[in-house]
């Protein structure tokens, strides 16, 4: 039966409060509590003291005033050292992320649109090396520096970042799905180059995929610990994970009666950390949804 | 394409020069073999082999070395077998196992079904629920695991309410309780991490289904439901096969909840639940180096069986170009 756009229009509009939308803004709801919960109980944890996380409520407002005591004990530590490793983050992920989006989807285009020979080949190793267990690369890749000179630089860190596999998977999967010969076709028949194909028809249309391979790019960088632990060794060159993870994991909140520091490091000081790495997260996730929703494959056939 | 005006042939010459072409160079190379794939794919190529492959390769040939005051050797499968025999490791692989076996069906599943239920109405809502599931997964290291310490003790858990009827009410409950619910408190813990990228990566999938299929179907009088199972589903199964070949592996190299655990519990802890605990326990505690390695490649051998399955079976790399 078919029916008229109108009618189907009055239909969407009326679903608005039905049953099933119903249920499923309960199922949604349910799930945003689960996630969210955990969220609220760490962005109130600093405005409490270590004590009061046991004894207040869990999801108890402390005061403000707290969070200010715990920061201030966050920055004593070498001269507010907790600032340059949160630039330095900044430039090895922001830096690393273009390497990455750079190399990774021309690569990833190429092997879904043209059958090349290592085609396969290509495609297979770089499954594997997302297969490969990231704790037994860990020697090598330090030992590789080694050898290469670039031990304790900026460029140990950001190579490797540039370097992501997952990233170019993911474009492969996504151009050779929704990319249509037809397209590509009609370009050349018009006498398009390949990098012009490329450039002009083939990224504009996978906006939505590059907003997500940047943005999880950026994640893993900003998030990665054990590279840049291994081969830096010039505390000022840290990023914030491998400098966070220094200064808390020594400290009395992690390790009652062990810690090696007798900076006042408790337990709202190390989830205040945790806010501040998770932050900048969520503002590119932010920005990457506004600027690359919705790709425009749609019209672009006709 | 049905709008070309009319009495313009379409182009078939051109696409079946294309496709003789590809079938020539299969066949006779008569043709030379184009050079611009290789250029886009030359930087990537470069990285893949200098920070995958090279170490990689060197970690197997570690693994079929002995060292012995700072003198390579090489022994062989020794390593290999000093990893199967050694008393943890059976148990390490049945744990992990019993993990997947909880973990794997559970994750695939709810994903696929919360990024279709998002996909069902874009909007504000499921915008802002995206990034609510996405969030717990992007905080890791010391504020992570002090963030899930708390959440497993159930007196000053924020999750405390849920906890109690659940049987859960002092504060060592979870924590102290001994091994038989940890492959259930581990895939909770890696659910509520892992989940929320790939609800993004799936979602950005739906989105770039076509939307004139969707209204035609709509106007056919296919329900959302329909609509789900028939046209989203299908178009998405190359992400869906990618997302279980990736969660197989991570699966298999669990490490850092069930070393959460054992750092967090003073009574029932183990530093050698899962394999991958057992391999750094040979790298950083017995000096094994050569070992530690075995039990990677190990690793990786089961990855990738699985994921040849998985190739295999759905005919991964056909596209509609190749």
């Amino acid at each position: 039966m078919i029916q008229s756009p109108s009618k189907s229009h009055s239909a969407q509009r009326q679903g608005a409060v039905s049953l099933g939308n119903i249920v499923r803004l309960l199922v949604i709801v349910f799930f945003v509590v689960f996630f969210a919960v955990p969220l609220i109980w760490l962005l109130l944890a600093p405005t409490k003291t270590h004590d009061q996380l046991q004894t207040l409520p869990p999801l108890s407002f402390g005061t403000l005033a707290h969070v200010i005591t715990a920061w201030q004990h966050l920055t004593t530590f070498n001269n507010a050292e907790i600032l340059v490793w949160l630039r330095n983050s900044v430039v090895y992920s922001v830096v690393g992320d273009f390497l990455a989006l750079a190399t990774g989807l021309p690569a990833g285009y190429v092997m879904a649109t043209t059958a090349f020979p290592g085609r396969k080949l290509l495609l297979n190793l770089t499954l594997v090396a997302m297969i490969v267990p990231g704790a037994a690369l860990v020697l090598p890749l330090f030992l590789e520096f080694h050898d290469l000179h670039l031990l304790n630089t900026v460029w140990a860190v950001i190579l490797p970042f540039g370097f992501y596999p997952f990233g170019t998977f993911l474009a492969y999967i996504y151009y050779s799905t929704s990319l249509e010969k037809g397209i590509l076709d009609a370009a050349r028949v018009d006498g398009c180059g390949e990098v012009r194909l490329f450039w002009d028809i083939g990224l504009p249309l996978s906006r939505n995929i590059i907003g997500l391979v940047a943005f999880f790019s950026f994640v893993g960088n900003w998030n990665n610990y054990f590279l840049p632990f291994v081969v830096l060794t010039n505390d000022q060159r840290y990023p914030l994970t491998v400098g966070l993870e220094d200064l808390l994991s020594n400290s009395a909140a992690i390790n009652p009666g062990a810690q090696s520091n007798f900076l006042p490091i408790y337990a709202p000081e190390v989830l205040l950390a945790g806010i501040v790495t998770i932050i900048p997260i969520m503002i590119v996730l932010l920005l990457s949804q506004r600027l690359f929703a919705r790709g425009i494959l749609a019209g672009a056939i006709k | 394409m049905a709008d070309e005006p009319a009495g313009r042939a379409p182009a078939p010459g051109l696409s079946q020069a294309l496709s003789a072409s590809a079938a020539a160079q299969t066949r006779h190379r008569r043709r030379p073999v184009p050079l611009w794939p290789y250029l886009f794919a030359l930087p990537y190529t470069i990285l893949l082999v200098l920070f995958a492959l090279a170490p990689a390769a060197y970690g197997i040939v570690l693994s079929v070395l002995r060292n012995s005051n700072g003198v390579n050797t090489f022994v062989g499968i020794q390593n290999y077998i000093e990893a199967i025999t050694f008393f943890a490791f059976p148990s390490a692989l049945l744990h992990v196992l019993e993990y997947l076996g909880v973990w794997l069906p559970t994750l695939i599943i709810l994903v696929l079904f919360l990024s279709l239920l998002l996909h069902a109405r874009p909007g504000p809502i499921a915008s802002t629920a995206k990034v609510i599931y996405y969030l717990p997964g992007a905080l890791t290291g010391s504020p992570s695991a002090l963030l899930w310490i708390f959440l497993l003790t159930p007196i000053v858990s924020p999750f405390g309410l849920l906890l109690h009827p659940l049987g859960f009410v002092h504060p060592a409950d979870i924590l102290e309780s001994g091994y038989h619910h940890l492959p259930f408190v581990f895939a909770i813990q890696a659910f509520f991490t892992g989940a929320g990228g790939w609800i993004l990566v799936l979602y950005g999938a739906l989105e770039s289904v076509s939307q004139e299929i969707l209204e035609a179907a709509a106007i056919d009088g296919c329900s959302a439901i329909q609509q789900a199972m028939l046209i989203k589903l299908p178009l998405m199964s190359k992400y869906v096969y990618y997302m279980l070949i990736l969660s197989f592996a991570s699966g298999m190299q669990l490490f850092v909840e069930p070393q959460l655990f054992n750092a967090a519990s003073t009574v029932y802890s183990s530093n050698v639940w899962s394999l991958n605990q057992v391999a750094l326990r040979f790298a950083f505690y017995f000096a094994k180096f050569g070992v530690a390695a075995a039990i990677a490649v190990i690793l990786l051998i089961l990855g990738v069986i699985a994921a040849f399955i998985i190739l295999r079976w759905t005919d991964f790399y056909s596209t509609d170009f190749t």
